[in-house]
Parts: C-alpha cells; structure tokens; sequence
C-alpha cells in the first residue's frame, strides 16, 4: 500500500521508494528509507498533508511525495 | 539549480528592518554556524556574537548569511539551515556555497538533541570537508526532560569530533563553547567518510585518482559526482577520474537502488549503529512522560491539528491576531498619541517654542505643520506597530507557523502554491522587505515566483496607517472596514495568483512538501522585546530618514510657487497651494487617474511619495491638510476641540481630496479605489529593490512592476467605474467599458485559458564555478 492511504493512528514500514530526483533525494535525507518504521500522526483537514512521527521526529508529507512510498500498515496504536 | 540563482549564493540581502551584521573580512578566521532547519544556529550565534538577527520556531527562519564578530580575530557565519549539501531551495544553496567556498576553518555543527538521528545525517556529510568541526548539542535542557541520555564522550569518539552539550534557550554549556572556541586548535584534518567500507573505499579510489587541485575536497567531489550533484568542472578533465566514479556507479547501483538510496541508507545504518552505542533512554522518567497522555505539544496538536477544529482556530488566531493589532487595541493606542501626545502636547508647543525664538513665521509654519505635522501623522502610529509586531513575533516564536503551513497546503495548491507560502504573506504583513527574502525557502522556483510577486499586496505595517486614516475619514460607518481590506487583500492575492499560474513563467513545477514540525515553546520575552525594538525602531528611523526630509521639500513645494495674476515666483499663503510649484509638476501627471477618480494633483503626490514609503502617503496628506488645522490650540484644548482637530483634518481628506462634498458617493467610491491602488500596487523603493534582487532575472523583475501596476490599476478603475454604475450615480463612459472589458479578460483567463503543462522541476547536474 502507499503512504498516502495511512490513516491516522496507524503505525508502518516503508518498503520502497518510488520516487526520482529532487523528491527521493529530500526523502533519503529525512530518513525516509525501506525498513524504516512511523506513524502516522495528523492529517490535514483537506485531507493532505500528512503529519508523521518518524526516526524521533516529526514531519509533514505532502500528497505527491506520500503517493510515491510504498509502506506495509502494522498495528494501530490507539484505535 | 537555475543559473538565475548563482548571484545570489555570496551576496546578502538585507533587509531593512534586519539588524545589519558586520561585513565578512578576509583576514579573521572564519567559523560556520551550520545545522538543520530550526534547530537553534541563529539564537546560538546571538548569544555567542551579541546581535540580533531574526529567529523563529520555525524552520526557514534564516535565509542569508550573517556575519558576526566573536573575537577580534574569528568572525561567526551563521547559515541558513539545511538537511545536506546538495541543496535544493535558494536558502540552502546558500549554506551549501558558504560551507564549499574554502575559507572555512571551522564548523560548529548544531543539532537538536532530541532528534539526534536525522540531524546527524547533515554531521556525516560536513565530516567529508576536511573541516574542524564542533558537534554542539542543543536543546540539552529538552533532552534532560525528555530522558534522553547521551554518551557524548563516546559519541565525540565515534565521529571524532569534540561535542559540547548547550542550551541556547538556558544559557547552559555557552561559557564552554565560548571557551573552546577562544582557544581551537585550528589545522586541516583529514577528509572522512564514516560508513560502510564499500562506499568509503570507492570514495577513496576516486581519491586518490583526482588531480591535485581539487584534492582538498576529493571525498566529497567524488560523492558528488557520484550521486549525480554539483562539482567542479575542472575534474573531468582527468579521465582517470571519470573511470573511477562510472565503475562506482555501476558497482553502487548493481541491485537496483537508486544511487542516492544507496548512500543514505549506508549512513542511517551508521547512524544507528552509532546511536544504540551512545543514546540510552532514562526508563523511569519515559513512563512519567507517556503517563501524562504524551508531551504538551501533543495535546496542543491534537486540538490545533483536529481535522474538524483546525480551520476554525486556524481562523480565530488570524482574526484575534489583526482584530486586536488592527482595530481593537491599536486604534485606541493611535488616537490616544495623535490626539493626546501629537494634538495637544507636540505640535502647540513647538509653535510656541519658535515663535517665543522670534523665528519667522513661515518657519514656524514649516516645522510645527509641515514636518512636526507630517512626521507625527506616522509616529502616532508607532504603538500600533507594536502591538502588531508583538503578535506577530509571539506566533512567530510559539511553533504555529509550521502549523498553519500544514493545514493550508491543499488550499494554497489551487494557487500553484505549497502551505509554506503562508509564511512570507503572515511575515509581509509586518514588512514587505523580510516577507520576500523569506520566499528563498520556497521549493519551486514557479511558487516563489508568485509568492515575490503578490506577497507585498497584503498590507504591511506602513500600509496600516493609510487604512486607518481612511478607515476614520471616509469610511467610519463601514463596520469592520480595516479587517475588510486584509480580506480585500487576500482575495486579490488568490485572484492573481489564479492569474499568474497561466503563464509560462510560472509553469507549476512540482518540489517536495517536506517539513518538520517543530515544538510549541512559549515565546521568550526578551526575544519577543527585541524584536519589537528592532522592528518598530526601523519604523522610526524611516520616519526620521525618508518621512522628515521629505514633508520639509514637499512643505516647501506646496508654499512657494507662481501665483497671482503676475504670476510671480514667491511664498504663497496656505489656501493658495493650488498654484504652488509642486502643483503645476504634479498636475499633468494626475490625468493618468482621471478614469480611477482621483485626478487631484494632492492624491497624486501622496501616490508619488508613498514609493518612497508607503507611510508617508499619510504624512503627506498631512502637510496638504494642515491649513484647516487649528495652528493654535492651546494646551488647555478641551476633548471637543480636539475632535474637531482630528475632525478637521478628516474633512480636509475627505474634500480636498476626494471632493466629497460636491461628488457625493462619486468622492467615496474615488477615495475606495485610492486605497486600494496603493495597497495593491508596486511596494517601497526598499522592497522593490529586494524584489529585483530575489526574482532573478530583469524580465522577470519588469514583468512584476508591471503586473502589479496594471493589477492595482484595473482594481481601481473596477472600483470607481463599475461601483458608480451600481451605484446608480455614474454613467457609461470609455473607462466603464474599459473596465468591463478588463474583468472579462481576468475571467478568461482564470476560466477558460489553460495552464501550461506540469513540468518536474528535477535538479539538473549543474557544477560548480571552476574552483581557482
């Protein structure tokens, strides 16, 4: 599944990134890598951005750059 | 990135209301201040260098050098913050230059201690420089709370490095950084790569391999060229090189990843390797935090982030924000020093004051109406300024910036904008100059285009004062006219915006939306003051540097001139300014806003001055308005007599100008469209020069003055033509067709034409200037 179908409260892996140039290089260099875990923390009331909590910190992802990660939906953390 | 951009990696733009720093000398040591985005660089380099310059919770803050003496001899950079050194927006180009232009002899690394994994990243790549480097920790106090516990011994000896533990917001660890500083033992230490053998002995290959003039920097070359970023164009040169970095990639990217995959991945593997090495977490003060249901900021967010409360506070803070700065709080600080301070005090006393000197009374006449009167029309203002400046820092201090970034992202890219654009148009309204240097963060070159194109239509704080005035002259039975034109002023921003997408110039290209969320803190107050202090005093100067010298000539103007049936050069008396000289000039050029209404030649001076600055249309309609003044008032004047002061003046606006009297609703909808050109139209000689400077190119730069003279011109003349049509008092002329037709352009436009097609801004490969 991608990024961007997460709903809020749900827990992931990234698998791949799907992305080329400027966008995958500013993804590698937030620390957006396969195997790395996050949650995911807000969304946006227009639906996008989204708001994650990934490698300790936390950061906002727009709709363009979350279609483009392929993640694996773990278990939620407060249903 | 675009070569447009390459006269701005040395330069400094500065601002008029940033502090100014000292200039980069050549002879001092040089130290660069560098780190990610909001993690404390500009409030360190304050403490460390006694300046003053911007700071923010937010990420962004700083988009230019500056230049701070720490010793006599060691100067601080402070940079722009970035996540790697191949940059990607205009602000981190600049750090990225700054880093590379090898007169650095030391970098003080900042990270945030409470995100140490992703700001390492930056730390790994500043280690292939060859530089000295500091590791300093910041945010200690927050890493303490949080049970975080750092080895930073251990970590010093991982990255080989020294690490200092500080808090810019406590003070603590500064007298230890101070210290190390004072006595660095400067030198060049090797160039490491710290990461997986593979990559560091390929880098090593290519090394070894690279010709002597670059061999300074050939660790970091080689990665360059390796992931495809920037790097001199001398290396191809040496085939030998060029062999080594293709076998690299081949060998890099053999399983498929992309070639920067590959490399960030082998350092965030570092990374944590290095972290389970040398962070621990305090157990107990853990299950203290997730007991209190999660941090303060978590709770804050889960109410300012809600997807159903969002807008709503989202709302509430803007309209608190310029309700209270605007109408509530400010206009009673502003009556109370034009009334009080200016009406009964300043200006009786200066005129008595002369006149007991014996001085003449065309002097007297000068100072206490032309420039005591035209300088204090916008000092009166200056409390106004501070309750506004003093909102605007709070949430520009407390973390919300980012916030409001995030919930109007969706809505900015109907625009051809990202969220982040917020920024520059809340910072624009306090000043139009900072509000366009901050469009450097901008990921897209098309959305900071529109951004510098539109930002300074939102009222700026010297615009402030020409809405109030009007606010009290003309339109006093409008509720809420002064909020309204904020509203006015978003509404033509969307409008050009929607416009401006259309064009090939501003062809949408797409850029990562990628920020950090930082963490609510309550504003300092001593930064809060500062900052008050520091903006409003540039407000002050301007009234003391542009405003007086310019009501005095603009004084003289108005009361010398031919007059009579002679037409003799001479002073004239204050009802016969029609004739003065500034008159005859100005009246041939007045014509140009016959068709918009205000076609007298002392709305047309205002219009001229205020492109000196923008408060001084109000000192200027001051100096026209004086002689209906009462010139003696004494200090007994009772608060009926000073209404009818302030009254006075009003009506003199309100007739003179704008003929209200004989035109009726003609006069009014005149004086609507005089605001709205100057809210609308090209900023202060100030911002436009910043505007030149940021745009990049001179055909861009005219095509703005242009686009925001005929914008503001053809919101005018829809004001004034069309609203005398609806109004019923006007009839159809030339220009009320001239003005159907231009709205029936805009609507084409944003309607019916199409835009240009999508185009991915991808980073070409572009190398440096060949390094001497």
């Amino acid at each position: 599944m991608l990024l961007k179908d997460m709903r809020v409260g749900q827990q992931g892996r990234i698998m791949a990134l799907r992305s080329e140039g400027l966008h995958c290089r500013r993804l590698c260099e937030m620390g957006f890598l396969p195997g790395t875990e996050f949650s995911v923390i807000h969304r946006a009331p227009l639906g996008y951005p989204l708001a994650l909590k990934v490698r300790g910190y936390e950061v906002i992802i727009g709709k363009t750059d979350a279609a483009t990660v392929e993640v694996e939906a773990q278990h939620e953390i407060n249903a | 990135m675009k070569s447009t951009h390459e006269g701005l990696e040395v330069e400094q733009v500065r601002g008029s209301l940033s502090p100014s720093g000292a200039a980069k000398s050549a002879d001092a040591r040089h130290v660069m201040l560098a780190g990610n985005p909001n993690c404390g660089k500009s409030t360190i380099f304050n403490r460390l260098c006694n300046m003053h310059v911007r700071t923010g919770n937010y990420p962004g803050v700083t988009v230019s050098r500056h230049v701070g003496n720490f010793a006599p001899d060691v100067q601080l950079i402070d940079l722009p913050g970035t996540y790697s050194l191949s940059s990607a927006s205009t602000d981190e180009q600049v750090a990225s230059s700054e880093l590379l232009d090898n007169d650095a002899e030391l970098i003080v690394n900042i990270v945030d201690g409470t995100s140490l994994e992703r700001s390492i990243y930056l730390t790994l790549e500043l280690k292939m420089l060859g530089i000295p480097m500091i590791l300093v920790i910041n945010m200690w106090d927050e890493v303490k709370k949080q049970g975080i516990v750092i080895d930073t011994a251990k970590l010093a000896e991982t990255l080989q490095t020294d690490v200092i533990a500080v808090s810019a917001a406590t003070g603590e660890g500064l007298e230890e950084l101070k210290r190390t500083l004072n006595d660095y033992p400067y030198g060049i230490r090797p160039p490491v790569y710290l990461g997986s053998e593979s990559i560091r002995d390929r880098l090593e290959d290519a090394a070894r391999v690279t010709p002597d003039l670059f061999k300074p920097l050939a660790i970091y070359y080689a990665k360059s060229a390796l992931i495809g970023d920037r790097y001199p164009k001398g290396l191809e040169e040496s085939d030998q090189w060029k062999d080594a970095i293709r076998k690299a990639r081949e060998e890099l990217t053999a399983d498929g990843k992309t070639i920067y995959q590959s490399f960030a991945e082998d350092r965030y593997a570092f990374i944590d390797s290095v972290l389970k090495e040398c962070v621990g977490r305090d157990e107990k003060r853990e299950a203290k935090e997730s007991g209190a249901k999660g941090t303060l900021t978590d709770r804050i967010d889960s109410v300012v982030l809600n997807r159903y409360a969002a807008f709503p506070v989202f709302l509430l803070i803007m309209f608190a924000v310029y309700y209270i700065s605007v109408t509530w709080l400010g206009s009673i600080a502003t009556d109370w020093t034009n009334d009080t301070l200016f009406g009964e005090t300043v200006i009786p006393s200066v005129s008595e004051g002369l006149a007991s000197l014996g001085a003449a009374d065309w002097i007297c006449s000068m100072v206490a109406d032309g420039i005591v009167g035209g300088v204090g029309a916008v000092l009166g203002f200056v409390p106004q300024m501070v309750i506004l400046f003093a909102l605007l820092s709070i949430l520009e201090e407390c973390g919300y910036m980012t916030r409001a970034s995030f919930i109007l992202d969706r809505l900015f890219n109907m625009l051809g904008l990202s969220g982040r654009a917020f920024i520059p148009y809340l910072i624009g309204s306090g000043c139009g100059v900072p509000a366009l240097m901050t469009a450097r963060t901008l990921g897209s070159e098309s959305e900071r285009r529109i951004t510098l194109m539109t930002t300074t239509m939102i009222p700026c704080g010297a615009k402030l004062p020409i809405i109030i005035v009007f606010s009290g002259a003309v339109f006093s039975d409008v509720p809420f006219f002064a909020p309204l034109m904020y509203l006015a002023a978003v509404f033509m921003i969307v409008i050009s915006a929607l416009i401006l997408k259309k064009f090939h110039s501003f062809k949408q290209s797409s850029a990562p939306v990628m920020l950090e969320l930082p963490a609510y803190h309550i504003p300092m107050l001593r930064v809060v003051l500062l900052s008050i202090w520091h903006r409003t005093r540039g407000y002050v100067i301007k009234a003391g540097t542009i405003i007086m010298p310019c009501v005095a000539i603009l004084w003289l103007l108005t009361h010398i001139g031919f007059a009579g049936e002679e037409q003799q050069f001479r002073m004239l008396e204050d009802e016969e300014t029609g004739e003065s000289l500034v008159a005859d000039i100005v009246k041939p050029v007045s014509v140009v806003f016959a068709p918009v209404g205000f076609d007298d030649y002392r709305a047309s001076v205002a219009v001229i001055t205020g492109l000196l600055a923008k408060e001084s249309i109000v000192s200027t309609m001051a100096v026209f308005t004086q002689s209906e003044n009462p010139e003696d008032m004494d200090e007994e004047a009772s608060d009926e007599e000073v209404e009818e002061a302030r009254n006075s003046f009003y009506e003199a606006l309100r007739n003179n100008m704008f003929d209200i009297k004989n035109r009726g609703t003609v006069g009014v909808l005149a004086a609507l469209a005089f605001v709205f050109f100057n809210l609308f139209t090209i900023p202060c000689v100030a911002a436009v020069g910043v505007l030149r400077k940021e745009i990049g190119s001179s055909r861009l730069f005219w095509l703005a003055v242009a686009y925001q003279l005929a914008f503001s011109y053809g919101a005018a003349l829809v004001t004034f033509q069309l609203g005398a049509l609806f109004c019923g008092v006007g009839s159809f002329g030339i220009w009320t067709a001239v003005a159907i037709l231009y709205l029936l352009a805009i609507a084409y436009i944003i309607f019916i034409k199409k835009a240009p097609s999508q185009q991915e801004d991808l980073m070409e490969p572009i190398r440096f200037k060949q390094i001497a």
